[in-house]
């Protein structure tokens, strides 16, 4: 069993500061982590710190910088990027730690100031693949709405089941003290916003936000001998995509041929299916899940991704209201992206703060009754995605 | 042979290629957006395929990114111009640069096709004057070479795109 134990967890509200530098925020994350756990600063043994690119080079030193503002312990820092994955990267990092046997309470965090708009590349030669790509003018937008038209000519999806997505995560947002937007959209809201790239209007899609978020883990055996009955981490899993990837991802142009085999399992399917081996679960055991909607549509593709459902099924699932608060399985009960936008550094763990809420029975006005185990799904670059199952 | 078309004059070169002359009698330069990515007079993308477990990769590689290959040696291919839709999307909004917009901004669409033939997908701008609201999935496309852009000057980038097979 590759257990541990989730002490502490602590978030920012999120926003959009520009005054602010992201260490603030991940000192409210940190803190509140560290008082949730009923610990010190001194009983951490080890930092795994989330890195922005966007906060400078100092932003890519997050783990040191934080460090030296709550005052230096003379303890292992490690930074990391996975792009939207990069928080729970930073929690299988210092999992591995603990479960090595290397250190018992290990803190982890991620928080983030990021830019408005569009993410631009850093470079203007073609020769890079990035800048390339945004020559011929393929945005990240782009990716999602491709998926998205894909799902609408595949799979009868509508315009107005993605307004749905979006609204149900806006009822769950309005809930949740630390969601940027506190707002319950309808349709005909989503509806009216412009279109960013077809099918996707303004509404459809998540934005950036500044926001925090920090755990503090522990063995299962330093748990038992401080008599706490935690929440636990069953799994986290870090899995790429298998060759041949069929899949156009971000930010690349092209796929893998599949002129000689079946095209290999997907990072999106394969990063959850290796969470639910690594934890001895399955679909059927979630209680709620937290799920990357980058865009409304790419919800859908996640309730399939993570077996909620079969492909082509995710929208009678909300439909039916399966995953609103009170049904089957509620996702996105934090209100999901849209509700929050995007803190690249800090959301992975944002959604595993969530899951633990939930499963502590804490989630106030978001409560999923009897909560159990929950699963979160996310989103990076690069082959870089993430899931993590939490449960009691 | 001259032809007289409109304000504008076609020559043929002696090599066979067509220049185009503007009135003002300056050559319309044509240059790729990116080397090593296709031969832009071919009109075709360059890829390579590996010797050892004949996966095909575009762009073109330095070796098999087939993980139980992994060989070193490659031949250089041309690929093939004929695929199906699998999904398209028009951006109505103005990307950052290195994106080179008119002013004021014109929507786009971007288009992935499947090569029949190599089984890989391809992104790409559709063909200019090609009406988006024709698109279907599954429908045959074909490669064309086009100018993502032109300079003050009068060249042409040239890139890939896709259009409806005719």
């Amino acid at each position: 069993m590759k257990e541990v134990a989730v002490l502490g967890i602590g978030m920012s509200q999120w926003g959009k500061w520009p005054e602010k530098k992201y260490v603030e925020l991940a000192k409210v994350a940190v803190e509140g982590a560290l008082k949730d756990a009923n610990l010190a600063w001194k009983d951490i043994q080890f930092i795994s710190a989330g890195e922005t690119s966007f906060s400078g080079l100092l932003g890519m030193l997050p783990g040191g910088v934080l460090s030296g503002e709550m005052g230096w312990q003379g303890i292992p820092v490690v930074n990391s990027f996975n792009a939207c994955a990069t928080g729970a990267y930073a929690m299988d990092i210092a999992r591995a730690r603990i479960l090595s046997g290397m250190n018992d309470v290990v803190l982890c965090f991620g928080g983030e100031t990021a830019p408005k708009g569009f993410f631009a590349p850093t470079s203007s030669d073609p020769q890079d693949l990035d800048a390339l790509r945004f020559m011929i003018g393929v945005t990240n937008p782009t990716y999602f709405a491709l998926y998205a038209m894909r799902r609408m000519q595949k799979y009868g999806t509508t315009e107005l089941d993605m307004a749905k997505v979006k609204v149900k995560n806006s009822k769950h947002g309005v809930l949740n003290p630390n969601a940027r937007f506190k707002k319950v959209f309808t349709v005909e809201e989503i509806q009216a916003s412009p279109m960013v790239a077809s099918p996707l209007r303004l509404m459809n899609l998540c934005t950036t936000s500044d926001g925090a978020a920090a755990v503090v883990l522990s063995s299962m055996e330093y748990a038992r001998k401080h008599n706490l009955n935690p929440v636990k981490i069953a799994a986290i899993s870090t899995a790429s995509a298998v060759y041949p990837d069929a899949i156009i991802n971000v930010p690349q142009l092209s796929t893998d041929s599949t002129i000689s085999g079946e095209p290999g399992m997907s990072f999106q399917r394969n990063v959850a299916y290796k969470a639910y081996e690594e934890a001895g679960l399955g679909p059927e055991n979630m209680s709620c899940a937290e799920v990357y909607d980058l865009s409304s549509a790419y919800e859908l593709d996640w309730y399939e991704n993570i077996g909620l459902c079969k492909p082509g099924e995710a929208e009678r699932l909300l439909n039916d209201g399966d995953t609103s608060l009170g049904g089957k399985i509620p996702v996105n009960t934090s209100g999901g992206l849209g509700a929050f936008g995007e803190s690249v550094p800090a959301q992975a763990i944002a959604q595993v703060c969530e899951l633990v809420m939930q499963l502590r029975g804490a989630a106030g006005a978001r409560q999923v009754q009897g909560a159990k185990a929950g699963i979160t799904i996310n989103f990076g670059l690069m082959g870089n995605a993430s899931s993590v199952i939490v449960k009691k | 042979m001259y032809f007289l078309l409109f304000e504008q004059k076609v020559k043929f070169n002696p090599k066979g290629k067509e220049d185009l002359i503007m009135t003002q009698n300056a050559e319309k330069k044509r240059v790729p957006v990116v080397k090593g990515w296709f031969d832009m007079d071919a009109g075709l993308l360059v890829g390579n395929r590996c010797k050892t477990c004949g996966d095909v990769f575009f762009p073109r590689v330095i070796s098999c990114r087939n993980p139980n290959c992994r060989g070193r040696e490659l031949d250089e291919i041309t690929l093939s111009t004929k695929g199906k839709l699998w999904s398209f999307t028009t951006n109505c909004y103005k990307p950052p640069a290195p994106y080179v917009s008119p002013e004021p901004f014109v929507p786009y669409t971007i288009v992935v096709v499947n090569l029949d033939k190599e089984k890989l997908g391809i992104v790409g701008q559709l063909a200019k004057g090609v009406v988006p609201e024709k698109l279907k999935e599954g429908m045959e496309m074909e490669l064309i070479m086009e100018a993502l852009y032109e300079d003050k000057d009068g060249t042409e980038h040239i890139i890939w795109k896709w259009k409806p097979a005719a």
